[in-house]
């Protein structure tokens, strides 16, 4: 970890060498995106570039890489779509060796969301010459989609968001339990027997990744169960707690947005009928002391509805509405 | 607390950076978060907190009024004189900034900002403590930061 950070801040020092002082500013904070920037650069007034530095020298996952795409999204709906979204990717000299298709779907989906993204290799940031990211513009052929999502975001919050509803979920003593995730899954298949709707579980479902990305193959997100529901209502289970949980958080953001458009050729349509995601919560997503709610808040703008494992008459009532 | 001095730093770097920067109006909301900032270096507590609520007050009412006053020069639609942060709130929420409007929690946040300031300005000699402070402030951030999002 002291090498990435050290390598960080050598990216961030070559970048801004040639910045004017009052232009830039490092670790900046915005309250209501999961993972910063690091930077953000104002070279003229009305221009905002928001940079960020990924680090896959170890190697790369689709949670990372969807982690770096929901920052996008968060970035562009929060701020606004006319900032400009730049990734500089780190990758190791062994990892172009062996690259696999899948690796490169990864990269590639990073590269066709940001407004800019470069790869950099691990051993050579001393005299990479970094692309025009300065000068870089949004990018056209995805404002309907940052349009799209933000608009459904303030109606989500707006149908859904009750924080009289999810106080118990802000509760940081309340921690997740001892039990298997197998076993609260078992659980609620159990109580929602008695409504009669038909369950699959383990289902794969198909996401917009290809068609944002121009991916060489489809990829479908897991989830836990699916319940027939009109429209479908697909749940998932995770334990959470507050501290390490953000890296989770984008994931699932990510994952529930990207079930609801379907991108052709830069055509972005929303799916229809729409899914309806269901996190079952066992612990706490809490947020920061003066902003507790601010990750639950999230979760239910991008359409996820929320409730604990022993809350069964809410669940009942959320796939009862569900089906209206 | 950190957070929070993080927060104020960028959301006027955002500010900069965003389309109503060059608007005179949004200069001076600029200036009182500046003011904020520097209010933040006051030792005693109450003073501290009486002028991070009097600048951040001051900032918010500016800077809704001006997105809601040329919202309303732009349009022609019938609005107040003298805008205050409940018929600005009011104004956009009704009409739109070229069709945007704060989200529900946002909306929310604004309410409660009006109802902390009233407690705060109308009661002598109670000050908030620094959590609840806290708090305050990054609601109005959290304001501004949507804010920002609207096109002029």
């Amino acid at each position: 970890m002291a090498g990435k950070r050290t390598r960080e801040q050598n990216i961030l020092s070559y970048v801004t060498r040639t910045l004017e002082p009052n232009s830039f500013q490092r670790n900046p904070y915005l309250p209501n995106l999961i993972n910063q920037p690091d930077l953000l650069v104002v070279p003229s007034p009305g221009r905002l570039i928001a940079l960020y530095i990924y680090d896959f020298s170890d190697g790369i996952t689709w949670r990372l890489a969807l982690g770096a795409v929901e920052d996008v999204f968060e970035l562009k709906t929060a701020i606004g779509t006319d900032v400009r979204a730049v990734a500089l990717m780190v990758t190791a000299v062994d990892q172009e060796a062996t690259s696999t298709t899948r690796r490169e779907d990864m990269l590639r989906l990073i590269a066709n969301t940001f407004d800019f993204a470069e790869q950099i290799r691990a051993d050579e940031l001393s005299d990479h010459p970094i692309g025009p990211w300065i000068s870089v513009r949004p990018r056209t052929n995805l404002i309907d989609l940052w349009n799209a999502e933000a608009q459904y975001q303030a109606e989500a919050l707006h149908r859904n968001y009750r924080e009289s509803e999810l106080q118990s979920l802000i509760d940081v003593d309340r921690r997740p339990s001892a039990r298997a995730k197998q076993s609260i899954r078992e659980d609620f298949h159990e109580h929602i027997r008695v409504l009669n709707r038909p369950v699959e579980r383990d289902v794969l479902v198909p996401n917009a990744k290809a068609g944002l990305a121009q991916l060489s193959r489809n990829y479908s997100f897991e989830f836990d169960l699916r319940v027939e529901t009109h429209p479908p209502m697909l749940v998932d289970f995770l334990k959470s707690d507050r501290l390490g949980m953000r890296r989770k958080l984008r994931y699932y953001l990510a994952k529930a947005r990207l079930i609801r458009y379907w991108i052709d050729r830069d055509h972005v349509l929303q799916r229809a009928p729409d899914f309806v995601p269901l996190l079952v919560v066992d612990g706490n997503f809490a947020g920061p002391d003066h902003d507790p709610f601010r990750y639950l808040r999230m979760l239910v703008s991008v359409g996820w509805r929320l409730a604990r494992p022993d809350e069964y008459e809410r669940i009942a009532r959320l796939i009862g509405n569900a089906n209206l | 607390m950190r957070t929070y001095k993080q927060e104020l730093r960028t959301i006027l770097f955002v500010l900069q950076g965003s389309h109503w920067a060059s608007h005179g109006g949004i200069q001076d909301v600029i200036e009182e978060y500046r003011h904020l900032q520097n209010a933040a270096s006051t030792p005693t507590q109450s003073r501290r907190v009486s002028l991070q609520i009097f600048h951040a007050s001051r900032a918010i009412d500016s800077l809704l009024a001006h997105i809601a006053g040329h919202e309303k020069q732009r349009t022609g639609l019938a609005g107040p004189l003298h805008w205050t942060l409940g018929s600005s709130r009011r104004w956009i929420q009704r009409h739109g900034i070229r069709g945007s409007r704060f989200d529900t929690p946002t909306d929310a946040d604004i309410t409660d900002i009006k109802s902390d300031r009233n407690t705060y300005m109308h009661r002598a000699n109670l000050f908030p403590a620094d959590p609840q402070i806290y708090r305050f402030l990054n609601r109005t951030i959290r304001v501004i930061q949507q804010a920002t999002t609207f096109q002029p």
